[in-house]
């Protein structure tokens, strides 16, 4: 076996490990809740009838020893089945699956604008010192600063709402569910200000990342067998400037389904991250559990794949 | 006592920190922000003092026939839906936000930095220890292990202490990479061979060898860590989930003004202007804090 599929194999075997405690903490986190699992169903109101409640603890299983609770509750996870929701009994997998859609049309639209940060940290590299970079670095410190959810609310209030020119929120106007236009102009604003973080983080790391690739000598060599500029910068420097960020896209997939949440809330947008916060004050334990375990599936997956893509992008990457 | 013949020439240099120090101060940017974070602290601390002397009034003052005033001689930054003056509660609740900073950070940077010393210095097998809690933690996106864990300890996480504990429990990772990473470099210079060699233990080498060596770099960590925290603190809030009523934060009273924009936007600005302000400043500070120590970096 060669090293770089032995060194893929056995960061597999960690992260699977590593899934597992994760199961165990969350599952803990729910033992520890002061009133422990009974005050997430009710089951500790003190004017129950002690029948009542021995028939509650014995449907959830609650009599049992906690390692086999814990492994119940796994080998259902294991199939796919969080179990059912305690506020409206529904199985939590179909609640989730309801919002997907919503929260993966929201990221990919964020992802899509947050791609303008390359041309702006290119442009930012190559013209360096320029009036175009210089405005972009205090574009980037205001854009550090700012909450972007807060300005999303200052836009909102203070130019869509007075003017009318963009929606209040959500994903379509009622009546016009099927006009793509319609939910495209609705996901203009929520996309934007989602994507600003994106923006600057790519623009920041690609300007850094050229500037430190044109200093090298392939360059320079380029350049002295006379090569065209742009061919220099784009077929030479911006391939391999390109590299480091490639983290960044394996991760915006990875949380194309846990990216949004303070966004969807700021603009009513019936996604997953609404559902989580709503789940949060509702005390709707297993959904939360339910998004933690699947957002931490992503998260160790997106993690794999960027390891396996650098040894595939990058040819100097050499694991052992 | 006669000078030692054997002193170095004190002209050359005044040593690392007092140099770097000096070029900060010569950063006009670095300073007008340090002088109004300073500015924006003392009002903190002052609130009290400040609400009681100069706007006549407290945070928690209700008066339920004059809510919604626009900004006005007595009430500068106007009035809630309470009739609570919007200005008083505002600089309080800097109290708590530039406190959660603070002790958030200094929370990451104890524990960030005694692990990623540790973890630099033995390598093998408690490096491999630390490592495997730090993937573990990385593991789990933090705002659903943020939610989880407001959902289990809600009356915890809900007051200022207690969410400042779980930051700092749970953002103290990077600090650890960062520290590993520069003490595995530092470990192998001369001065660390030298003070073995002359008998003194592994902690002394730690914390008084390695430790000065990277201390700028921690400096620096600091301010991305309050600005991490303060940020943090102004999301969770917002969303409902961080500090709960009747302590103002700078993001709950954000979540707050929401029910009434209409009637009173101005409740929605002064939040986030001073949670903005604030975070520049430190930002430059910090920014200004990395030039001066490294110069090179400016290019």
């Amino acid at each position: 076996m060669s090293g770089t599929s032995r060194y893929i194999l056995r960061r597999l075997i960690q992260n699977i490990l590593l899934l597992f405690v994760i199961t165990v903490l969350s599952f803990a986190f729910m033992r520890l809740a002061p009133g422990g699992p009974e005050s997430f169903i009710g089951a500790d109101d003190p004017k129950m009838s002690p029948d009542l409640r021995s028939r509650i603890r014995a449907e959830y299983g609650l009599d049992d020893p906690i390692p086999v609770q814990y492994w119940n509750w796994l080998s259902h996870v294991l199939q796919g089945d969080f179990g059912r929701s305690f506020i409206d009994q529904r199985p939590v997998l179909d609640k989730i699956a309801e919002r997907l859609p919503a929260t993966i049309t929201l990221n990919l639209a964020t992802i899509f604008v947050g791609l303008f940060g390359i041309p702006i940290g290119i442009l930012a590299a190559v013209k360096r010192g320029g009036l175009f970079d210089r405005f972009m670095a205090i574009f980037n410190s205001l854009g550090n600063s700012v909450p972007h959810w807060w300005l999303g609310l200052i836009i909102l209030i203070f130019i869509a709402a007075p003017t009318g020119l963009l929606p209040l929120g959500g994903m379509y106007t009622i009546g016009k569910e099927n006009d793509i236009m319609d939910r495209l102009w609705h996901l203009l604003l929520p996309a934007t200000i989602a994507a600003l973080g994106d923006w600057i983080t790519l623009s920041r790391y690609l300007r850094s990342s050229i500037l430190e690739v044109i200093r090298l000598d392939y360059i320079r060599t380029a350049r002295a067998k006379g090569m065209n500029e742009r061919v220099v910068l784009w077929r030479h420097a911006f391939r391999n400037a390109l590299i480091p960020i490639v983290p960044f896209f394996v991760f915006s997939i990875a949380g194309l389904i846990s990216g949004a949440v303070i966004y969807e809330n700021t603009f009513s947008w019936p996604g997953i991250g609404r559902m989580a916060v709503q789940a949060a004050f509702q005390r709707d334990y297993p959904v939360v559990m339910a998004l933690t375990i699947i957002g931490s599936f992503l998260t160790i997956t997106g993690l794999i794949i960027v390891d396996i893509i650098y040894t595939l992008v990058d040819p100097r990457v050499k694991y052992t | 006592m006669t000078a030692s013949p054997f002193a170095a020439p004190r002209k050359i240099s005044e040593g690392f920190y007092r140099e770097s120090f000096k070029r900060f101060r010569r950063d006009r940017v670095s300073m007008i922000a340090s002088i109004i974070f300073l500015f924006i602290c003392l009002l903190s601390i002052s609130a009290p003092l400040f609400t009681e002397f100069v706007l006549r009034t407290s945070p928690n003052k209700q008066d339920l026939l004059r809510d919604y005033e626009p900004p006005s001689p007595q009430h500068w930054g106007g009035t809630d839906g309470l009739g609570r003056d919007a200005l008083a509660r505002v600089i309080h609740a800097g109290q708590v936000s530039l406190g959660i900073g603070f002790a958030v950070a200094g929370l990451q940077l104890t524990i960030g930095v005694i692990l990623g010393l540790i973890a630099g210095f033995y390598h093998g097998h408690v490096d491999d220890a630390i490592n495997a809690i730090i993937l573990t933690r990385g593991g789990i996106p933090t705002l659903y292990f943020l939610i989880l864990l407001s959902v289990t300890f809600r009356g915890f996480v809900g007051t200022p202490w207690g969410l400042a504990i779980i930051f700092g429990l749970l953002g103290w990772t990077g600090v650890t990479r960062q520290v590993r990473g520069l003490v595995l470099s530092v470990k192998q210079r001369d001065f660390v061979d030298a003070a073995r060699v002359t008998g003194a233990r592994d902690a002394r080498i730690m914390f008084r060898h390695i430790l000065p060596n990277v201390m700028y770099i921690i400096l620096i960590i600091a301010g991305f860590d309050i600005i991490g925290a303060m940020l943090g603190e102004a999301g969770l809030s917002y969303l409902g989930l961080g500090i709960q009523a009747p302590t103002a934060s700078w993001g709950n009273m954000l979540s707050g003004s929401l029910d009434d924009f209409q009637k009173a936007p101005w409740l929605v600005f002064l939040p986030g202007i001073f949670i903005s302000i604030t975070v520049l400043c430190i930002f430059l500070i910090t920014d200004g804090l990395r030039d001066a120590f490294d110069p090179r970096l400016k290019e």
